[in-house]
């Protein structure tokens, strides 16, 4: 019996039936494809407007092309899905501003982000273009927690930084290549890497 | 390649709320573009306890963090300043040439004060007399000018408790101006010079019209004398003070005016090197009751009733000191007679 069909009055919820499982198809920009479930989509708040803008019907995710995320590449998207899927129809944590420090890390999730730091930097990333507050908040505690006990030095080296010669050169190398007469530029960033610099030890 | 660099400013903020604050701060000496990112941020550096130490020569400080702590020494020294710091357990020295220490320490301490937003349970300063290479140095010049530098009444710090070891007012007062009042509960003054047969007076009056003053609820003056004004005392809850002379009038004031109306005060305690006929007491109070502690002083006691049912009064009188104190009626003495 279908919803239309129904009496008007008494009607009796838990007698609806229970929608089809509803699947989207989505593409990176490497053109892999993914098939996701609606509860897992609702872990990402860009993604769940999204498909709620769209309005598709179990038919028009087959016969219309996948939606296409243009920013993200199949490595790092077959990740966010992973976690998804695996995390669908949980609650996502509000952010009153009283964030608590202390984010547990849950077995699955260390496990999915046993992955090399530059692809970890992508999977944070995409988390926050996609806004998928719970996956940010564990992406962003490992990270977090690689920088304990750890020197500027070996810090560099962890989180793929320039060091401060680097930066500068490649700076000015980029500056000279756009426009050699950025001096301007130039000397703003002195002054405020004079005002930044060497205040802490 | 991706690197920290490329996340986004949401992200990073994400990030930075997880990391303590001594690891955003080596995080802010990897490079440039990640320290100017830093600063837009100003990340709340959670400060438990700060303590300060200002010598002629040297300054000290000791931040202490949720987890972690940190401390520097600035020295003055002939070619600049020189400081000792410590990285991964290990001490470090380095020398800055042709700058002021004082410049570098309350530059360096700013850094992380301006910032500061949440609770400071503990704030100690010490001003303290030294020398170096035998040569005694001016703590006042000193103190002067670090003052200017750090200009601590830019500052709304909340703290809950402060303790100050100063050799004058001024000291306290310079201070005391960069504390929230909202927030200040304890106030200790420690002398400089400590303990001393003949102790020395601590000019109060301009720290008691502070806000800071009159909205703590605990002070302790510790090896100073104060010229006491009652007052200026009625607001607080527990009150240690010390005296050149204890006058009678002032007793039957605190008595009358302070404890038996008064709902805030808990306990007031006078020290003393001279008080005024104790048979003067006698005559206003009645026959006290005499006990002995344990190291055969003398003490009279008198109890009397309060404002609310429940509780009493009572004045302890020793031979150097005097103890006002509010109690519950369960406390009272079988053998005290309640007046």
């Amino acid at each position: 019996m279908s919803v239309e069909n129904a009496p008007v009055v008494d009607v009796d919820e838990a007698a609806i039936p229970v929608e089809k499982k509803m699947y989207y198809r989505f593409e990176s920009n490497d053109k892999k494809e993914f098939r996701v479930s609606e509860l897992a989509i609702q872990q990402s708040e860009t993604l769940n407007r999204l498909v709620e803008a769209m309005g598709y019907t179990s038919e028009d995710v087959e016969n219309k092309p996948a939606i296409a995320i243009e920013n993200i590449d199949g490595k790092t998207l077959k990740l966010v899905f992973q976690w998804c899927e695996h995390h669908k129809g949980e609650a996502i944590p509000v952010d009153d501003g009283s964030v608590p420090k202390i984010v547990e890390i849950p077995e699955f999730d260390a496990k999915l982000m046993d992955i090399d730091n530059g692809l970890l930097f992508k999977l944070i990333w995409a988390a926050d273009y996609l806004n998928i507050v719970q996956l940010l908040n564990v992406s962003c505690k490992k990270v977090a927690n690689m920088a304990q006990g750890k020197t500027p030095a070996q810090l560099r080296r962890v989180y793929l930084l320039p060091s401060d010669e680097e930066d500068e050169a490649a700076k000015r190398a980029a500056q000279e290549a756009q426009d050699p007469r950025a001096r301007e530029v130039e000397e703003e960033f002195e002054e405020r890497k004079r005002q930044g610099g060497n205040s802490f030890f | 390649m991706s690197s920290l660099l490329d996340l986004p400013n949401t992200a990073l903020a994400e990030l930075l709320k997880k990391l303590d604050f001594v690891s955003i701060q080596r995080l802010r000496k990897t490079c440039y573009d990640l320290r100017n990112r830093i600063y837009d941020f100003k990340p709340d550096p959670s400060l438990t306890k700060l303590s300060i130490r200002i010598e002629p020569f040297v300054i000290y400080n000791h931040f202490w963090y949720e987890d972690d702590d940190c401390c520097n020494e600035y020295y003055n020294d002939e070619k600049g300043c020189a400081v000792l710091y410590y990285e991964m357990y290990k001490r470090k020295k380095k020398m800055l040439e042709n700058v002021d220490f004082i410049e570098v320490a309350c530059n360096n301490m700013k850094t992380i004060l301006v910032y500061q937003k949440s609770l400071l349970e503990n704030f100690t300063i010490e001003f303290h007399n030294g020398s170096r290479d035998g040569k005694e140095g001016n703590l006042e010049n000193t103190a002067t000018n670090f003052f200017n530098c750090l200009a601590l009444h830019n500052f709304k710090l909340k703290v809950k408790t402060f303790q100050a070891t100063v050799t004058n007012q001024n000291q306290i007062l310079n201070v005391i101006c960069g504390l929230d009042p909202e927030f200040l509960v304890n106030l200790t003054i420690k002398n400089t010079n400590g303990n001393s047969e003949n102790l020395e007076e601590l000019e109060i009056g301009e720290l008691v019209k502070t806000e800071q003053w009159k909205r703590a609820e605990v002070v302790n003056i510790l090896n100073f004398v104060v010229d006491f004004e009652l007052e200026d005392f009625v607001h607080f809850q527990v009150v240690y003070i010390a005296v050149k002379t204890l006058a009678m009038e002032d007793i039957i004031s605190v008595k009358e005016e302070k404890l038996l109306t008064s709902s805030s005060l808990q306990l007031f305690k006078i020290r003393f090197e001279q008080c005024q006929n104790e048979i003067d007491l006698i005559e206003s109070f009645g026959q006290p009751l005499i006990t002995s502690d344990q190291v055969g002083q003398k003490r009279s006691h008198w109890y009397f009733k309060a404002s609310s049912a429940e509780t009493f009064v009572s004045i302890v009188l020793y031979s150097y000191q005097i103890i006002f104190q509010r109690n519950h009626i369960s406390n009272l003495p079988s053998n005290a007679l309640l007046l």
